[in-house]
């Protein structure tokens, strides 16, 4: 075995070389990716008049480390300021994520380990969702959204559970398939009910796939700002609410406020990812599979 | 003991409990609305039927010198930034991974940090991109310093605005591919490479010939899902220029006839048009990546 990756990965000559400049290469990618953060989180220290006084690359005097108690006071959009929209983002994305992960290990559960009539329909039904390109329904969307009274309401969660159809049904779904029907016979014979089996034994039994599941979809929800602005314009999110506070062009922009604001909404994913980056990584390869 | 026909039922209520809601979802918020979406490309915000006047709305703003919105501009665009994808991302993205999988110096860095713009979010991306590169900031600080000439509003110029969000797409768009190119690549076999390292094939010729025929199955679904987005993602438009300065995307068109000009019979109208064309376009690529190679089994 050890012989094998040693023939794999072995370099000599030109090939070395050309080895040696890749990597330099990614190296200074890499460098890009990370500096202009540096300069964000140099910038966000700076006061509102230092920003335009100093050069961009010039260190405030005295570091206003102030910023980052003010921005959950002063970085305001409408009447939301900081802390709204920091609550906003919480019961939205985790709200969304749980109904949506929900609604997928139902209907993979359903339909993987019980025989129905409706079954094989419903199978074909949601891979021809994922199949039929729907190029933007967005106009209806809206429309339909005001017709139903929820459009700018926490109702518009409920839309969240189309996860039944997507990446993560997939990936549940082929666990349950594999997952022996066993201990299911063995409850309901015991005297369980349906419920108690999915709840209490298999539900537990899935949470590898369903948490990696999650946690892909909790970090898309915290990152999406286009569905807020549309469908709940009274609920800016931190993503939507730093580009409506950009974009407002009634006052100035008071950038190391901006930028600190910026700085603070990464920092959850950030932590996030650096728990489950394991996870996290290996569900991107494993959701690539199941396509 | 409980008799056959009480399992029965009591299996049958549990389904229908359980799958209620889903089922309705889907009749509502899927069925009804892709064909509520299609209806509404025929009637004006009023609920009247107006036959094809969005379509031409659509075909005028298309053929016309003076557009209200420039509609040819955005189908130029939404396949540019394809195009770029398909000929400069995707080989581009190949190579790296190429390199994460044999094991590059420092590449399990290199892969947590490329992977970071995707975690972290468009919006942050966009908003620490457009600090960086505005006129007067780092970057043009950090240009002058060696002696180059001051930059021009990059995002603000209908110059430069469709190339600087192509830099962007570059700049910030690797991660996914990366994950999943290299992922698909550790799990060519093994002894297939040492034969052919053992002949004595070079990097290049091992690319080409054996590592991508043999990622091809991950390098199609990422294609065809590519042309199944092509009308629908508007990627980072709304954040960079809001369309303005020659960047208009047909998804871009459509989000921002319902976000700022609530048109929504107007932006049904233009999802018919692309959904109509989606279909044959998705059926093709599928026909044609099949047809060009089928996947490897091993």
């Amino acid at each position: 075995m050890k012989k094998e990756v040693e023939i794999v990965n072995k370099r000599t000559g030109g090939v070395r070389i050309a080895f040696g400049i890749a990597s330099v290469i990614l190296a200074l990618y890499c460098v890009t990716l990370i500096y202009p953060f540096v300069w964000m989180f140099q910038t966000s220290l700076k006061t509102s008049l230092e920003y335009f006084t100093l050069g961009p690359l010039d260190f405030s005097s005295e570091p206003q480390w102030k910023n980052y108690i003010e921005v959950f006071d002063k970085l305001k959009v409408k009447e939301s300021n900081f802390f709204i929209m920091m609550w906003n983002t919480l019961w939205h994305t985790f709200g969304s994520s749980t109904i949506g992960i929900f609604a997928s290990s139902v209907v993979a559960y359903c339909l993987s380990k019980y025989k129905f009539g409706a079954r094989n329909f419903m199978y074909a039904v949601i891979i021809f969702i994922m199949v039929y390109p729907s190029m933007g329904t967005s106009g209806a969307s809206y429309k339909q959204a005001h017709d139903l009274g929820i459009f700018d309401t926490p109702f518009m969660l409920i839309k969240s559970a189309g996860g039944y159809s997507g990446k993560a049904f997939f990936v549940i779904y082929s666990f349950f398939v594999t997952l022996p029907w066993d201990y299911g016979d063995a409850a309901l014979i015991d005297g369980a009910n349906d419920y108690q089996v999915f709840f209490k034994i298999m539900l537990p039994m899935a949470m590898g796939p369903i948490m990696a599941m999650y946690t892909v979809d909790v970090i898309g929800g915290w990152n999406d700002y286009m569905n807020i602005l549309l469908y709940l314009p009274s609920y800016p999110t931190l993503m939507a609410g730093l580009y409506l506070y950009e974009s407002d062009m009634t006052r100035a922009v008071n950038y190391p406020l901006y930028y600190t604001g910026v700085i603070v909404s990464i920092i959850p994913v950030l932590i996030a990812f650096a728990c489950c980056q394991d996870l996290i990584m290996k569900n991107v390869t494993m959701g690539g599979l199941k396509g | 003991m409980k008799t056959f026909n009480q399992r029965k039922k009591q299996k049958n209520l549990f389904l229908i409990i359980m799958l209620a809601i889903p089922v309705l979802h889907f009749f509502v918020f899927w069925l009804y609305l892709n064909i509520n979406s299609f209806v509404l490309a025929f009637n004006n915000l009023l609920g009247d039927w107006v036959g094809f006047a969005n379509f031409e709305w659509y075909f005028r703003n298309l053929f016309s010198d003076t557009p209200s919105v420039n509609m040819a501009e955005a189908i130029r665009n939404t396949v540019t930034f394809w195009l770029f994808g398909f000929l400069v991302e995707s080989p581009i993205s190949i190579i790296i991974s190429y390199f994460f999988y044999k094991k590059i110096k420092g590449y399990k860095a290199y892969k947590i940090i490329t992977y970071l713009p995707c975690i972290i979010g468009t919006a942050v991306m966009v908003a620490v991109f457009k600090g960086f590169i505005r006129s007067g900031g780092p970057l043009d600080e950090i240009i002058q310093a060696f002696g180059g000439n001051p930059i021009p509003k990059f995002l603000y110029d209908s110059r430069y605005a469709m190339k600087t969000m192509l830099i962007y797409n570059l700049w910030s768009g690797f991660g996914i591919n990366l994950i999943l190119y290299s992922g698909a690549m550790e799990r060519i076999p093994k002894e297939v490479v040492e034969y052919a390292l053992l002949d004595g094939v070079t990097p290049i010729q091992e690319i080409i010939h054996i590592t991508f025929p043999l990622i091809w199955s991950t390098w199609s679904m990422c294609f065809i899902l590519s042309v199944g987005n092509l009308f629908t993602s508007s990627g980072p438009t709304l954040l960079m220029t809001g369309g303005e300065w020659g960047t208009m995307t047909i998804a871009y068109s459509m989000y921002q006839q319902v976000y700022f000009y609530k048109q929504v019979t107007r932006a049904a109208a233009i999802g018919t048009i692309f959904t109509l064309l989606g279909v044959p376009l998705v059926l093709f690529s599928r026909w044609l990546v099949n047809k060009i190679r089928e996947p490897e089994e091993y």
